[in-house]
Formats: structure tokens, sequence, C-alpha cells
């Protein structure tokens, strides 16, 4: 009774998502605006991401690696991050990745020596980095000291300022304005210094006799790794602080979404972002990149745990809480969760998002590159999903996927809902092609014929219209015929709920039904081959209307024609059709267009370059299709004849 | 009768007999076997001493070496009031003795060099250079011969000059063995090097079991009179001493041990843009699939079984994954993963990887076992797409095997003519096969595979006077290379690390003993590479002449008082610039092998010229030249004049004139010697801002020195360039450039002698003129006037001292308006100096003491008035002066 029960609530829940959909609607996630600024990184699981060195593999889970993105330069933006010029950055060189070191002071204890330079970057003006003479050192060298900034990266910087205590801050408990350094060099280097390499500093300023406690700088706006302080005085000297102005934006910076958590599995539509330039487009590029997962780790955490009965030893996946809670020697290097989670992908904007879907976490990745004063900014990046799917999982595949090129073919194309949960079903099916389909017919669904409609025919899809497909486990099965022109064609396509136009499904390429005896499950897919003999040739059969032409304006045969398949091209490509002698002369060139794969023709009108009827003979014609990597030629005798 | 048997008995009973009364002499056991008065030492093991067979119970010791030396008899009361003690002298004094494989004593002496290989053995492989190696012989031994026509040498040296071709091999610090043969018709050489580990650091015997090897050879054969035909073979390979020699193709060489130490589990393969930079076309990848074969033999495809690789990256295209631009497409096959149910990675002799690729691709592929010193993958190259394809038309299927490189080897042709019906010419072909092997423990043979790269040129010259003409062809492919990682002594090959890399042909710009890069064998590379600014050979740049370690000089010398009258700005020096980068070639320092043609490039140039007057030639040429990886090319179409003529009234006269029409897109950065100010120089790097698209370029050059009596002389110098474009107005401002671009320079220079008895008082004056409109629209016009009046006066005071005195005026007028940035405003310098020198002969040096005083004064036009002051005393010391 208690069954029965369930499965009529079932059904009448089934019968009213069925019945309600346009009560459902597609929300739209907003990453970058009110509700999701992208400083909380989208408001979900913090990201994960591996770093550090294979050997040595850490885990960031902030939404700025490297904290190379600027959210406050200009309002709900982002780039990478931006110095205006008027911040001291030194303190920069305390994060991860960057030093301040004294190379060349070797007889200072170590803690010592990192208390006073970190005192000499960190704003803290009561410690400076002193070289001057103590009770119980009273000889300290002073000439020739070196003070290294290291940032670990490059930053745009555009004035350096030193100076003692009590100078630039007041702090009349240390009254050592007079200790500022006599005699310096600054040096600055966008790499590590290696002169050997290509890499030596470039000096920016020596001063031998400096009046001033408080030196300032200017720098030539650039990007600097190394900021070098040297001293070129015998005089004992301290400084309180070196300050180090950054400015424009940094050469690269990535941000890192959160892990959005749609609630369920959904379907994820195009991807859209405002982008702003700063600068001129060629100096720097925005990648979006996204994936998507089943759990909220992208990462893998595994144990080893030994089994001393057995006294073997055995990998267990554990949280990422309970792993960092395990000793070191009971972990195993965290690796990317490649089960659960899709690699990333690229994605351009306006794009149907490239993550297989329905998944219920999706993230992104903005990198950014650039230069100095030339970069990207990202507005807010948005995305419809739709939850239930369409469908746990629509499969498809097509068979034959071996077929020869620019011979018609016919195509079975399959089509298997599989679910589990809640869904949605579809009822249109759009197949990408490469040229136009023809024929399409024998549409069933599991195994029944069905009314069905042809909503389009393109260059490079069609799209058919079916009843509502819902029930889990439907197979649907049509056929369609139409010649392939390039190895790796691929008949991908997406499912669409009328309902629910803006979010289209993807099929996956999987096995779906056995088309026949050949039809080897595991080869099962989308991509039709074409034997790999066919490679290389761009030009198909060539067909000639006739080889004698009679242009004397009777309709008959008045031009000489010839037609052919252009094969393998992403692009069209220029086709000629030149004329020439029996001497060898060219008397005409024929532009026949620019064309992509597929039919092309080609005529001879039968007159020469300069208007006048050819003679009455014999002439040779040659087709030339100019490729980029090649010129491809072909050629015949052809006759004219009056 | 007695019977000859009966004779030897009763020899034999005399001799025992007596032998207890000759027992008493003892030393005259000793030396037994004696040879023309020496002792011999032939290995023929001991033998029964007769003299020692006495019946006696007392334990008797043989007289030996101490017998030998100083008389001493174990058992006799020493007693040295007479005859005083003697100390112990070293018995190596004179060395060891040493036999050659049959036996044969060679000589008493000292190990020098050692080199061999066993195999198969653990630390098979040993070499030793002992210290006597370095120290007696500055690790240089020669051993030679010859009779009559024939000479042969041997040549064992850490640091030889060695050449076989400019393609193939061309060191200047070969480390190793070299054989040369030479007869009147054939020579040849053979080159022998562990180049692993080429020394032995310790001084014992370096033991290894891992190492790399390499041998060349060439031999060249006159044919005729006018030609020779050469051919040279060289081969690098991994070498590892457990293994049989000739266990496998020994050209293909062997895996180390850590290469081969555990199976491959994971393959990438990385698809990227050959060209990033047009963001468009990059790496279309259709489809890859992995061909997996067992030791049985037996193929798995991976498609067929439903294995699939991990796809990262790309722009997802109908049918195809796009890596434009900076995407890159990544495909992981990880055997480690559920869905792979192929062989076992344990089981697995060979591994193919198939991809389904056109546009302009650049693939690279890495493995779990190819890493770098920090255990991170490295990717090695596979393949490049030919061109800029960007309309798939290029698609190919890639099918290439995966393995670890074991081997680099090259085989070479050469023709050399000479004076053929007055044709000279050369022709050089070289095949370059890389080896790579797949790992596998457990197996002993490896399957190899190897890629191929071609190079060649050809040179041809005649002279018909007046008439002369040459041509130039050549190809070599982006695959050609003559270099490899060797092994270190754990077998671990260190793909990523640039010291590890052995060179056949090394960088030398400015052929000096020191390579200019840092590769095996030569760590230290070279700081100072100004190749064509070293004209006296002394290391120092020609435009900083007084700098040194010991007294670096910050300024050039074009800009240094009183020095800047003789030096002229670099701007103002003429060569041919064939690769359009606005660098004479001549001067130009990369960091490639030197080639004589760059890898990656195809192309001819050819010209002919005539002598219209013994000093006045004229030349038309053509060059095209294509960069076959990218849709690059050089085209220029050339006229040239040269004139260098001495009249007698008005001096010497020097003319070079350069007219071309250029379509260059391909880029020649450098690596250039550089001084920017208070520096002492050095290399940066220069990029080729591409100036000549499609352009006209007119450079002319004019000299003339005059010289009038004894004592007053002119130069002039004169150089103009143009660059005008000839694309449109777009096109120019996508590039940034500007339509005419020129540099014009002129100086003018007077000088004369006036000498009075020991005074010598000489005016100076030097007029400097440059206006620049650059070809980058970012960077400023320059207009720049510099007059400078020198006055110097010398006189002698005493024997050995003199005094000198000197004056410069300088008149700067920055004729921009307003003052570009980065250039100076107009000023009025003065300098003064006074400086008195001595040269005093001191405990058999030669002394120079210096000691003057220096002022500067500076009036900028903005800036306030400056005063520069220097003081000193210096003392040099000579051998010589």
């Amino acid at each position: 009774m208690l069954k029965r029960l369930l499965s009529i609530a079932c059904c009448i829940g089934f019968a009213a998502l069925l019945a309600g959909p346009a009560a459902a609607q597609v929300r739209t996630f907003i990453l970058g605006d009110g509700a999701h600024p992208w400083r909380g990184g989208g408001d979900g699981v913090d990201p994960e991401l591996l770093a550090g060195s294979r050997a040595r593999v850490q885990v960031d889970t902030t939404n700025t690696p490297g904290d190379a993105i600027e959210f406050d330069h200009r309002e709900g933006w982002i780039s990478p991050r931006f110095f205006d010029g008027s911040a001291n950055i030194a303190a920069l060189v305390l994060e991860a990745g960057g030093s301040i070191k004294a190379p060349n002071l070797l007889s200072v204890s170590s803690a010592l020596l990192k208390r006073q330079l970190e005192g000499a970057v960190n704003g803290d003006h009561d410690i400076a980095f002193e070289r001057k003479p103590a009770p119980f050192n009273p000889e300290v060298a002073t000439y020739g000291i070196w003070v290294v900034l290291d940032f670990g990266r490059l930053i745009g910087v555009q004035r350096v300022r030193f100076y003692p205590r009590n100078t630039a801050v007041a702090n009349p408990d240390k009254p050592f304005h007079n200790d500022f350094l006599r005699g310096y060099e600054v040096w600055v280097n966008h790499r590590l210094t290696n002169t050997i390499e290509g890499a030596p500093d470039r000096l920016v300023e020596r001063v031998l006799d400096n009046p001033d406690p408080v030196v300032d700088v200017p720098v030539e706006p650039q990007y600097v790794r190394l900021v070098k302080l040297r001293s070129l005085a015998e005089n004992p000297f301290e400084i309180d602080e070196v300050e180090v102005y950054g400015t424009g934006y940094l050469g690269s910076g990535t941000y890192l979404s959160d892990l959005i958590d749609l609630g369920a599995p959904a379907v994820v539509g195009p991807v859209r972002w405002a982008e702003g330039l700063v600068g001129e487009a060629p100096f720097s590029e925005l990648a979006v990149q996204v994936r998507s997962g089943l759990d909220d780790t992208p990462v893998l955490y595994q144990r080893f745990v030994i089994i001393e009965e057995e006294d073997r030893t055995e990998i267990v996946e554990v949280s990422g809480t309970e792993y960092w809670a395990l000793e070191r020697h009971e972990r195993l290097a965290p690796e990317e969760d490649v089960s659960n989670w899709s690699p990333w992908k690229s994605v351009h904007n306006g794009t149907l998002n490239p993550a297989p879907t329905p998944r219920r976490y999706i993230q992104f990745r903005l990198r950014f590159e650039g230069g100095l004063f030339a970069t990207r900014e990202v507005d807010r990046l948005q995305f419809d999903y739709l939850a239930p799917p369409l469908a746990d999982t629509l499969r498809a595949e097509i068979f034959p996927r071996l077929s020869a090129a620019e011979e018609p073919a016919t195509f079975h194309y399959a089509v298997l809902l599989k679910s589990a949960g809640p869904h949605r079903g579809y009822d249109q099916i759009e197949v990408d092609t490469q040229v136009p389909a023809e024929r399409i017919r024998q549409v069933k669904i599991n195994g029944e014929p069905v009314e069905f409609t042809v909503e389009f025919i393109g260059a490079e899809a069609f799209r058919i219209g079916l009843p509502l497909v819902a029930a889990a486990g439907s197979v649907l099965e049509f056929t369609f015929d139409l010649p392939i022109f390039r190895f790796g064609t691929t008949f991908s396509g997406r499912a669409y709920n009328s309902q629910f136009p803006a979010v289209p499904q993807r099929l996956q390429p999987g096995q779906v039904v056995r088309f026949g005896p050949t039809d080897v499950d595991e080869l099962s897919g989308l991509a039709v081959a074409i034997p790999k003999k066919q490679i290389g040739k761009l030009v198909g059969q060539i067909t000639l209307q006739s080889r004698i032409a009679t242009p004397n304006g009777d309709g008959v045969n008045d031009r000489f024609e010839l037609a052919f398949n252009l094969l393998q091209l992403l692009q069209p490509a220029p086709v000629y059709l030149d004329i020439y002698d029996l001497q060898g002369r060219r008397i005409r060139r024929n532009w026949v267009g620019d064309h992509g794969i597929g039919r092309v023709q080609g005529a001879w009108d039968g007159r020469s370059g300069d208007g006048r009827r050819a003679a009455p003979g014999t002439y040779i014609w040659v087709l030339r299709v100019r490729a980029d990597a090649f010129e491809e030629r072909h050629s015949g005798v052809l006759a004219i004849a009056y | 009768m007695l019977r000859s048997g009966n004779w030897y008995l009763c020899t034999l009973i005399v001799v025992l007999a007596l032998g207890p009364l000759l027992a008493q002499e003892y030393g005259a056991r000793l030396g037994t076997v004696q040879r023309g008065g020496r002792v011999s030492f032939e290995p023929t093991g001991p033998g029964v001493l007769l003299d020692a067979l006495d019946p006696a119970v007392h334990k008797w010791y043989v007289p030996q070496e101490l017998y030998a030396e100083y008389g001493w008899r174990q058992r006799q009361y020493s007693n040295y009031a007479r005859s005083e003690y003697q100390r112990y002298v070293s018995t190596s004094l004179e060395g060891d003795y040493f036999y050659d494989l049959y036996g044969n004593f060679l000589t008493r002496g000292w190990l020098i060099y050692d080199w061999r290989q066993v195999n198969p053995q653990p630390f098979g492989s040993g070499l030793e250079k002992s210290r006597r190696f370095d120290q007696w012989f500055n690790s240089l031994v020669v051993a030679s011969d010859h009779k009559g026509q024939y000479h042969y040498t041997i040549t064992i040296g850490n640091q030889i000059r060695t050449t076989l071709t400019p393609m193939t091999f061309s060191k200047p610090l070969f480390n190793g063995l070299q054989w040369d043969f030479a007869s009147d018709k054939y020579a040849s050489t053979l080159l022998l090097s562990r180049i692993g580990e080429p020394n032995s650091p310790s001084g014992g015997s370096e033991q290894r079991t891992n190492n790399t090897n390499f041998f060349g050879g060439r031999l060249v054969v006159q044919v005729g009179d006018f030609a020779k035909v050469g051919g040279t073979l060289l081969n690098a390979h991994h070498a590892q001493t457990q293994l049989e020699t000739v266990n496998g193709d020994i050209f293909k060489g062997q895996l180390t041990e850590f290469q081969n130490f555990s199976p491959v589990t994971l393959i990438e393969i990385a698809i990227s843009d050959d060209s990033p930079a047009d963001g468009e076309g990059g790496g279309a990848l259709f489809s890859s699939d992995i061909i997996v074969t067992d030791l049985e033999g037996m193929e798995t495809r991976g498609s067929q079984i439903g294995y699939r690789p991990l796809t990262e990256g790309g722009f997802q295209r109908r049918g195809f994954l796009a890596a434009d631009g900076t995407e890159r497409i990544l495909v992981r096959y990880d055997l480690t993963e559920r869905s792979y149910i192929g062989p076992d990675p344990s089981e697995i002799s060979r591994i193919q990887i198939e991809l389904v690729i056109a546009n302009d691709y650049r693939v690279e592929v890495a493995s779990d076992r190819q890493l770098d010193g920090r255990s991170e993958i490295v990717f090695l190259p596979v393949a490049r797409a030919g061109g800029n394809v960007k309309d798939g038309s290029n698609q190919r299927v890639l099918l290439f095997d995966y393995g670890l490189p074991t081997a680099n080897h090259i085989a070479g042709f050469t023709l050399e003519l000479t004076d053929l019906e007055g044709l000279e010419g050369y022709l050089e072909v070289d095949v370059n096969q890389r080896y790579r092997q797949f790992p596998n423990p457990n197996t002993k043979r490896h399957h190899a595979a190897s890629d191929r790269g071609l190079a060649w040129m050809a040179n041809v010259s005649k002279t018909a006077h007046p008439f002369f003409a040459f041509v130039e062809a050549f190809n070599v492919s982006p695959r050609y290379g003559t270099d490899f990682v060797v092994a270190d002594a754990d077998g671990v090959v260190d793909y990523g690390n640039q010291f590890q890399r052995y060179e056949f042909v090394d960088d030398n710009d400015d052929q000096d003993r020191r390579p200019d890069w840092r590769r095996k064998g030569w760590g230290l590379g070279d700081d100072e590479i100004f190749p064509g600014w070293d004209e006296n050979n002394d290391f120092v740049s020609d435009f900083n002449q007084n700098d040194n370690e010991d007294s670096p000089n910050l300024i050039a010398d074009y800009e240094e008082p009183f020095l800047r009258f003789y030096a002229d700005r670099p701007e103002f020096l003429y060569g041919v610039d064939m690769n359009h980068n606005l660098w004479i070639d001549r001067f130009e320092n990369d960091e490639q092998a030197d080639y004589p043609y760059e890898r990656d490039r195809r192309g001819y140039n050819a010209y002919a010229g005539a002598f219209v007057y013994p000093d006045l030639r004229l030349m038309v040429g053509r060059l095209r030249l294509r960069q076959l990886t990218d849709n690059r090319h050089n085209r220029a179409t050339y006229f040239l004049v040269v004139a260098d003529r001495h009249y007698a009234r008005l001096g010497r006269l020097r003319l070079f004139q350069d007219v071309r029409k250029v379509k260059d897109t391909i880029a020649d950065d450098l690596l250039q010697w550089q001084q920017p100010p208070n520096t002492r120089g050095g290399l940066h790097l220069v990029g080729d801002p591409l100036p000549a698209p499609d352009t006209w370029i007119n450079t002319t050059w004019l000299g003339w020195d005059q010289q009038w009596g004894s004592g007053l002389k002119a130069y002039h110098k004169l150089k103009w360039t143009l660059h005008h474009q000839r694309s449109g107005r777009i096109e120019r401002a996508l590039r940034g450039q500007r339509r005419q671009a020129s540099f014009f320079g002129l100086i003018n220079k007077a000088e004369y002698r006036f000498v009075v008895g020991d005074w010598t008082l000489a005016p100076r004056w030097k007029s400097e003129f440059r206006r620049s409109v650059p070809i980058s629209r970012e960077e400023p016009r320059r207009r720049e006037l510099t007059e400078l009046f020198i006055l110097t006066l010398r006189f002698p005071i005493m024997r050995q001292s003199f005094i000198e005195g000197g004056l410069e005026y300088e008149y700067f007028n920055q004729l921009e308006k307003p003052t570009p940035p980065g250039a100076e405003d107009s000023f009025n310098g003065l300098t003064t100096t006074v400086q008195m020198s001595n040269i005093s002969d001191y405990q058999g040096y030669r002394l120079v003491t210096t000691l003057g005083l220096e002022a500067r004064r500076i009036d900028s036009a903005v800036a306030k008035t400056e005063v520069l002051t220097r003081g000193f005393i210096t003392v040099y010391a000579a051998v010589e002066l």
C-alpha cells in the first residue's frame, strides 16, 4: 500500500514537473555584483588549488593566489593588482615569494639581521637597519653594504625613498636623524641578478656625497623584481624605512572563484562577462576557464593506513580537515580529483559552458596578462542555470564512425536519456554539422516512429522538434544524410527544452545502442573519421561537365565547367581556375572565390583575360587551391570549338 | 762412454754440492734476470731460485730490496761507525712499472691519463687524469709520429680547439682525445670524450656506471687538385656499463639506470600555438589516441578499450580543440587510472601517441620519467607546424613513439672546390638523428625511435676580373640539433638544466677562447662579448679601452673628456645588416650555436659585382630567406657601392653606399654589449624591432681623412640611414612605426701638433652633429650638436718625468625643443686637468707614477651649475713599457 502511495506521489510530482515548467525559472548567477561580490569569491565553498612544486605540494584556498588581484581600483571590477604611485609597497617583500636580505653582511646574527631588515620595510619606526658601532662591536663594515628587496614577482615601481629614524617620521626617542646614508647606489632588476644570462642590475642613481637625510629617488616607471640599495660611505648609518612606491598593474594575476554551489545538479548555459580594456588591446589578455564538479572539493586528499594483520598499507581518501590533522608521514601528496572534477576548460565570452554538466558545483578561473599600463578588467561574470536539468546525462552516439571523404553517407544518431532523479526532459535536438544535412528521417523514440519537425537546417547545424522525451532510459534515434569533408568531423549536439531555450544541455559522447555487428561499444562517440590516407588532400573528385566548350552563345556548352569538393579546410581559401594555351601562356585567371569545405563550382567562359574569345583549339586548365600550408593543383585538357 | 742423460745428472749433483758454498754470496742471487745490463721487469712470474735450496732449519730471508739498495742483510750486525747511515729513499721516485695488453713491459713512470670502459660491470667506465696531467703537462699531452708524407698526432687535453665542420662540430674548448692523421691526399680526425664527466676531479679514477660518451670523426680525401670530399660522423650517447656494449645499436645509446628505474605511468602531451603573438590559428587537435605495445608485441589502442585521455585547456570548436594565443591543450594519459585496462605499465615495451592535428601547432611531450633536477616534469619538443597555417590545410596524423633521449647522431658530407675554372665552392649536407628509447626496467632491449633533422649549405663564388659573383643557399631544419643532455654520476638526466647540455657547436660570437654560453664543460660563460669591438684582442671593448678590473672605468670613451676626440659613437660605424635588425652583422652576439646559418631557416642569397676601378666596386644582390616554422621571411634586393681611394692631395676618401628594398618579418633578437651611463657595460637583450617589414633602406657612409704636412690632420665622417616604409598608414599605425625614419650624423675633427723643443702643444677641435628620427613612434626625435675644443700641453721635467695639462671646452646644444625625454639639456662644460707622470725602474719593474687633478664645471641651461673635481695618485708596475 505504502509503495503504491509513493508511486502515485512520484507520478504526481513528475506530472507537476512536466505540467508546470513555466513556474520553474531559469536562474542566473552573477559573480561580481551586489549579491556575489568578487571579493567573496561567489559565496561558495573556498577554492582549493594545488600549488608549490611536485615534491612539495601545497593547497591554496584563497580567491587570489599570490594576492595579485585588485578589487578597489575601480569599484565592482577586478583586474591585476594596481598601484597608484602613492602607496608604499615595500612591505610586500615580506609576503610569500618575497624577501629582504643583506647578502654581504655575514657577521651579524641572522635573527638580529632579520629583525632589522623586516623593521626597515614594515612601517615600524622604532626598528631600523643599523650599521653603527656598538660597545661590543666597535668596528662595523659600512661601505658596500647591500640591502636587497626581492618582491618575488614583477611589480611596477616609480620611486624609492629611504631615511633614518626621526626624519620622515618624528621619533624623538630615536634621535638618529644624522645617521643617514652619505653615499649610496640604487639599483633595480626585473629578474634575479644574473649578469651572464642577460639580467644585470640597472643603476638608477649613485650619489657619493648625499646631504639629505631623506633620500627620494625617482625611478622611471618599470617592472622590477629587485630593488637594491648599496651604501657608498664609510660613515655609520641606519635605515629606518626603505619605501618603494609602486605604479601600474601587475603583469599577471589570477582570480579563482569559490566552488559555486548550484544547490543541485544543474545545466549551465552560456557564460558571459563584461570586460574592460585599459591601454592597447594587443598588450593584454584575459583567459576565462571553467570546471565543474560533483562534490565540494576538487582536491583528492589521501592517507596511508597500515593493515598490520596483513602486513600491508592501504590508501584511503579522507576529507581535507582530516588530512591536515594527520601526521606528515601518514599523508599522501594532495592531487587533483579527476574523478569528480573536470579539467579546466577555456571559454569565450557568450559561448556555452564547455565543462560537463549537469553538476552541482562550478568554478571559474580568470587569468590576466598585461603590462604596466595595459590590462583587462572584468565587471561581472554571469551564467544561467537550470535545476533540475533536462536529464542526468544525455548520451549520444553516431554510426558509422568512419566514412570516405566527400561520398554521401547515411548516419544514424541516437540519444539516451539517463536520469535517476528529477529532470525535465527535452523536446528539441540540435546537431552540429559542417555542411547542410539532408533527408532527416526515421525519427524514433524507444523504437517507435514519432512525428517530428525540422526546425532548421543550416550549414553548420540542424535542429528537429520532437514530442517531449522525459522518461529515463528513453532512446531517440534518427537518420540523416550528408557527406563529410574533414577528418574528425564531430556531430556534437545539444538538447533543448522549449520552455527553457536559454539553457541547452550538451550531449555527451558514449555508447547508446548497438547499430550493428560492426558497432564496437568502446569506440562509440560523436566523431566521424575519414580514412587516414585521405588526410592531407584538399580537393576531392573533380567532375567536368564537358571537356569541350563551345562559347558561341547558343546556350549549349557555352562554358567550361567543373565541380569538386573542398576538403579539410577550417577557413576559406582562395580557389583559382587558370587557363593556359599549349605554349604554356596563361590566357585567363578565373578567381572562383574563397571557399571552405563543401561543393565548389568553377567555370570559364571561353574568353581570354582581355575579353576576347579564345581561338579554337586545345587548352590546359589548372585548378589551384591556395591554402596556408601549400597550394594544391590539378590540371586537365579542354577544347574550344565553335 | 756416458749417455747424455747421465751428464745432466752429474751436472746437477755437482751444482747441488757446490750450492752451500755459493750460498754464502747472497747478493749474487739478486737480479738474476739481467738483460743489457739492466734488471728486466717482464711479467714472467717468480721462478725457482736454485741458490736458495739450502737445507737449513733456520729461517732464512731472501735478500731483496734492502740488500740491493743498501747492502743490508737481515741477520748481519749493522754498524755505521765507518760507513754512515743512509736514509731511505722513495722507491717510486721514478714511478711505477707499466705493461701492455700482451704483458710487454712498457715503461717505468707515472700514469697520466687512463680512460677505459668495461662491460658488463658496475662502475665500468673509469677515467683518470692524474694531478700530474694538470700540473706537469698543463692538461695537455701530445704524442705524434711521422714517416714520409704520413703524419699522425694524438692530442689529449682539457681545452683543445677543435672544428670538424662549421655545421657539426666546432668548439674552442674540447675536452677529450683528438687523433689526427694527415697525408698528401688524406686527412682524418677521431674525437673521443666521456662528456658526462671528462675529468677526474678527485685526481683518482672517476668510476661510473652511467655516463655519456662522445665519439666523432672526419675523413677528407683530395680528389684531383681542385676538390676535397669529406665525411663526418658524430655521436653522443648514454652508456650504461652494466649492460653489454653490443646490447642494441651503439649509435642509439642506452638508457641510464635512472632513466630506466621504473615504468612510465603517465604521459602528457602539450599542444600550443607556435606563433602565439597573432592569437589565432593555433594548434588544432582533432583526436588523440594511445597505442600500447606489451612485451609480447601485442598492440592495444586506447580507443578500442574505451580509454580516453584527460584533456585540459583549449577552446572547443566544431570538431576540434583550438590552442590559440597563449592557450595550451594538455592531453594526459594516466596509465594508473581506473579506465585504463590495457597492459600493465611494467609490461609495456612501446607507447605511441597518435594525434590528428592541424594549423600552427607546437607539440611537446613529457612523462613521469622525464624530470628535471627538482623532479618537475619537463616537456620536450616533438613537432612544430611549418609556416603559420590557420586554415587547417596541413591537417595530418602525427604518430610518434614516446621515449627518453639516448643519443644524438650526425652524419655529414662535404665537398670543397678550389679554383675549378675560377670557381670556389663549399657544400655541406648533414643529417641529424636524435634517438630515444622507451624505458621499462623489465626488459633489456628497449624500443628505439628517432627524429631526423636535415641541414645543408652551399657556397659558390667566382671571380673573373673585373667581375665577381657569389651564391649561397641553405636549409637548416628546426629539428637539426647539435646538443645533448648528459647523464650525471647517478644516471640522472636533468632535461631542464642548461649546464648539463653538451654542445657540439658552441656559441662563441666573439671568437675567443671562452664559449659565450654556459654549458656542460664550460660553466663560466663569457661576461664580455663584443664581437668586432675588440680589434686589438685585449678582451676590452674598444669603446671603453681604459677600463680594466683593477681600475674600472664607468664612462664610455666617446663620452669621456679628451678621449672622445678619437673615439666616435657606435652609431657612426658602418657595416652590412643582412638580417635588418638595426645591428651590423659583424657586431652581433646571440645565444645560438654558431652555425653559418641559423636553424629554422631556408633560403638563398646571391650577388654579382664588378670592379669599376681597382678601388671602386659595385654589387647588386638578392636575398630570399624563409623561417620554416612560421610564415615569416626576409627578402631583400640590394645595391652596394664600396670605394676606398687615396688621393695625393685630398687624402683618403671612403664611401659605402647601400640601397635596398626589404621585406623582413623575421625577428633576429640579440644579446648585445651596451654601456649605459655609470656602468662598465654589460650584455643586454635587444629585441629586433622589425624595422623593415616592407621598406626602402638607404645607408650612406662617407669618410675623409686629410693630412697636411706632419702636424695638421682632419677627419670627416658622415653617416645617413633612411628607412622609408612602403606599407599603408593603417599598417604603420598598427606597428607603431613612422613612415620615414632616419639617422644623420656628421663628425668633423681637426688636430694640430706643435713641437717646440721638448714641449708639445696640441690644439684639437671636434664637431658632432646627430639628428635621428627613430622608427618607433614612441621614441622621440633627437637633434643635437656637440662642439669640443681641446688644448693639451706636454713638457718634460728632469729626465723621466713630464707634465701634461689639458683644457677641454664642450658646447652641447640641444636643438630639439622642448628637450625630449631622456635627452640632455643644452650645457657648456669646461674640463681642466693637470697630470704629472714619472717613469722609474724599481726592483726589476718599471714603475709608472701619475698624480694629477681634474676639475670639471658644467653650466646647464636648466639645472644648476655643477663642479666636479677629482684628484689622483696612482702607481703602476710594468715589466716593460
